[in-house]
C-alpha cells in the first residue's frame, strides 16, 4: 500500500478521478498530473529506448523526463499539465 | 475563429514570475496595451508558490498548531506577501493586463514577432486544442527566471530522484510529499527551505547532506552580516532540523542512488577539499526520495534566440543576458528582467521590474506617476538603482555558496550519466575532450549530448563545468549554450495545417 502523501488538513480543489493506465486516481482540481501521480505513489512515468525507467526531475517544464500520454496525445509533460476530471493518463510513454 | 487575444501590444513580458509581473504591473494603467505570457499552469513564478485554493472553500490552516505558525510568519521571507499582492494586482480583471496562460513562446523573431503555443481549454500549452499564435509587440520584456544545475551522481536518473524545487513545488503548489521518506543532498540554501517545508508538513526527512565543510561555511558567515535578515531566516530554518533531530551532514555528497525503477536509498560520502568522494566515509539511507540542487543559472534561451548578447560570469551565476543600467538588452527594444539578467533572488527581480517598466514608459512617451512630481523620480530611480546593486551583491555570495568545487565535475564516475535525454555517459564526454572537443558546438557535434528534448537545459552548465575541469578551457571560449527558434517543443502537427489544425495555420495569420 502506497504511503499517505497528500498533507491532510489542507484546503483543496475539488476531488475529481483520472485514469492512470486504466486504473481510477483521485486527484484533485488545480493539481498538476505530475502532483496526482506522485500522491499515487506512481514515479516511473516513461523509459528510455534502453529500457530505463525515468520520473519528473525538474518539475518546472524543463528537463521533459516526465512524458506521459494524456487523452491519447504522446509526449505531455506531467509537470506542466493539469487534472482535468476524468483525463486518461498512460505512463512508459 | 475569434481570437480572445489582440495581435498587436505595445509591451509584451513574457514570464509571470515576480519580474515580470513587476514590470508588467508598473507598466500597467498608463492606456497601453500589455500582455503577460507565462507557461506555467499558475502564475507567480518559481519563487511565489501558492497553493490552489478553490473558489468556494475557506483557506485551510496548515497542519501545525498556531505557536509554529507565528514562528512561520517571524521567519517569512517578506516578499512572499508582497509578491501576492503584485500577482493579485496584476490579475485583477481592472489591472489592463492581459493575461495568456499557460502559454509557451517559440521564438522572437525580427520585429519582435513573437511565437506562441497556446491552448484556450485543456490545462497545458500543448494540449488536445494546441494551437499557435504570433504576437507583435512593440516592446519585449524578457523574465524567463532561472532554473537548478546539478552535479550529475551514479542514479540521478532514477524516478524519485528530482531537483530541489520540483520537491518544493509538490509541497507548497501542491500540499503533496514528494515521498514517505525524503533526503535532501546538494549545496544550495534551497535545502534548507526544502527541509523545513516538508517538517512543517509532517514530511520525514531523513538526512540533509550539503558539500560544503561547516569550516567553510562558517568562514562565509562574515559576508551574510550585510544580508542580515537572510542570516535570521537561515538559523530559524536551522533550528527547525535541530528540533526534528534531522542529521545534517556537512561536507557531504552523494554518491549513489540505488533503486531498480525506483530510488530505494542514497549513499553520502564525505567531501575532500577538491571535490573528491573520499572512500570508505560511505553512508547508507534508506530513502523512496532524493532531492537535489546545486545552485542555480538564468535561462538564457530566450535571449540567445532573440539575438541578445550574453555575458558569462560566476558572479551572475554563469552565462546571462547582458543588459544596461535600465535594463535594455543588446537587441533595440527588447529588455531583460530578473534572473535572466544574473542570480539575485526575488527583491532583486521586483526592483529591476520597476526599473525596466520606468524605462519603458520613458521610451514610450508616458510619465510614471513618480517621475511626475518634481525632484521625486531621480531620487526614486536613484534608490532603486541602489537596491538593485545591494541584490546583486547578494546574489553573487548566493551564487559563491552554491558553487561546487570545480574539479568535482572532472571526478563524476565514467559510467554516469551526463545527458539524461540522450543517455551520454560520462566516459563519452571524457572521451570526446581528450580528442579535442572543448567547445560546446563542437562536443555537441561530437556526441549528440544536449541535442535532446531538454536541449541541454540540464546538462549545458554541467558540460561547460566538465571541459573547464578536465582542460582548463575558459567558458567564453566553450562559448554559450546554442538557442534556436523553436525554444521548447511543439507537435509537428501544429506545423503541418493538413494535421488537423485548419483554424489558425502558422504564417497565415493576419495582424491586426
Amino acid at each position: 500500500m502506497t504511503p499517505q502523501l497528500r498533507i491532510p488538513s489542507t484546503a483543496r480543489g475539488k476531488q475529481i478521478t483520472i485514469t492512470v493506465n486504466g486504473i481510477p486516481v483521485t486527484a484533485h482540481e488545480g493539481e498538476t498530473v505530475h502532483a496526482a501521480l506522485t500522491a499515487a505513489g506512481i514515479y516511473l512515468l516513461r523509459q528510455t529506448l534502453s529500457g530505463e525507467a525515468r520520473g519528473a526531475f525538474c518539475g518546472m517544464g524543463l528537463c521533459y523526463e516526465c512524458l506521459v500520454t494524456v487523452n491519447h496525445i504522446p509526449d505531455q509533460r506531467a509537470c506542466m499539465t493539469v487534472v482535468q476530471d476524468g483525463m486518461k493518463i498512460r505512463t512508459h510513454g | 475563429m475569434a481570437d480572445p487575444y489582440r495581435n498587436t501590444y505595445h509591451v509584451a513580458v513574457i514570464g509571470a514570475g515576480i519580474g515580470g509581473l513587476s514590470a508588467a504591473h508598473t507598466l500597467a494603467g498608463h492606456g497601453f496595451n500589455i500582455v503577460l505570457i507565462d507557461e506555467n499552469p499558475h502564475m507567480g513564478g518559481q519563487f511565489l508558490r501558492r497553493p490552489f485554493r478553490p473558489h468556494n472553500s475557506d483557506t485551510g490552516g496548515t497542519a501545525s498548531g498556531s505557536r509554529s505558525r507565528l514562528l512561520d510568519r517571524i521567519h517569512q521571507d517578506p516578499m512572499v506577501p508582497a509578491g501576492t499582492w503584485l500577482a493579485e494586482a496584476v490579475t485583477a480583471p481592472g489591472a489592463g493586463v492581459d493575461i495568456l496562460h499557460p502559454a509557451q513562446v517559440l521564438g522572437i523573431f525580427p520585429d519582435r514577432r513573437i511565437w506562441i503555443m497556446a491552448s484556450p481549454t485543456a490545462g497545458t500549452a500543448a494540449g488536445q486544442d494546441a494551437r499557435l499564435m504570433e504576437i507583435k509587440a512593440e516592446i519585449l520584456v524578457l523574465a524567463t527566471g532561472a532554473r537548478e544545475q546539478y552535479l550529475p551522481f551514479k542514479g540521478w536518473t532514477l524516478p524519485g530522484v528530482m531537483s530541489l524545487g520540483a520537491a518544493q513545488i509538490l509541497v507548497k503548489s501542491h500540499q503533496v510529499l514528494p515521498g514517505a521518506c525524503t533526503a535532501i543532498a546538494g549545496t544550495s540554501p534551497l535545502m534548507m527551505a526544502l527541509a523545513n517545508d516538508l517538517l512543517k508538513h509532517r514530511g520525514h526527512v531523513a538526512a540533509l547532506a550539503d558539500s560544503h565543510s561547516m569550516r567553510w561555511k562558517m568562514g562565509q558567515l562574515p559576508f551574510f552580516i550585510r544580508h542580515f535578515p537572510k542570516l535570521i531566516q537561515g538559523a530559524c530554518y536551522a533550528a527547525r532540523l535541530f528540533r526534528h533531530r534531522i542529521p545534517v551532514l556537512h561536507g557531504h555528497s552523494v554518491q549513489e542512488a540505488q533503486g531498480q525503477e525506483r530510488v530505494s536509498g542514497a549513499v553520502f560520502a564525505r567531501t575532500g577539499p577538491d571535490g573528491c568522494l573520499l572512500p570508505g566515509t560511505d553512508r547508507f539511507w534508506k530513502v523512496d526520495s532524493l532531492a537535489v540542487g546545486h545552485g542555480f543559472v538564468p535561462n538564457i534561451e530566450l535571449p540567445v534566440q532573440a539575438g541578445c548578447r550574453v555575458t558569462y560570469d560566476p558572479a551572475l551565476g554563469g552565462w546571462a543576458a547582458a543588459v544596461t543600467v535600465n535594463m535594455e538588452t543588446s537587441v533595440n527594444g527588447i529588455y531583460a528582467v530578473g534572473e535572466t539578467t544574473g542570480i539575485g533572488g526575488a527583491e532583486q527581480s521586483w526592483i529591476q521590474g520597476k526599473i525596466t517598466g520606468m524605462s519603458i514608459l520613458e521610451q514610450l512617451g508616458c510619465i510614471h506617476p513618480l517621475q511626475s512630481r518634481w525632484g521625486r523620480f531621480v531620487k526614486t530611480r536613484h534608490q532603486l538603482y541602489h537596491r538593485a546593486d545591494e541584490c546583486r551583491s547578494y546574489g553573487a555570495l548566493l551564487n559563491r555558496v552554491c558553487r561546487v568545487p570545480a574539479a568535482a565535475y572532472g571526478r563524476i564516475p565514467d559510467d554516469t550519466v551526463i545527458c539524461r535525454c540522450e543517455n551520454i555517459t560520462m566516459q563519452t564526454i571524457k572521451q570526446a575532450v581528450q580528442n579535442g572537443f572543448t567547445s560546446w558546438s563542437s562536443i555537441k557535434k561530437a556526441t549528440r549530448c544536449g541535442m535532446g528534448r531538454c536541449q541541454a537545459r540540464i546538462c549545458g552548465p554541467i558540460i561547460q563545468k566538465i571541459i573547464q575541469a578536465l582542460t582548463g578551457t575558459e567558458p567564453q571560449i566553450i562559448g554559450p549554450p546554442v538557442s534556436r527558434g523553436p525554444v521548447k517543443n511543439l507537435p509537428v502537427r501544429l506545423l503541418i495545417p493538413s494535421a488537423g489544425n485548419p483554424e489558425n495555420p502558422p504564417g497565415q495569420e493576419k495582424g491586426q
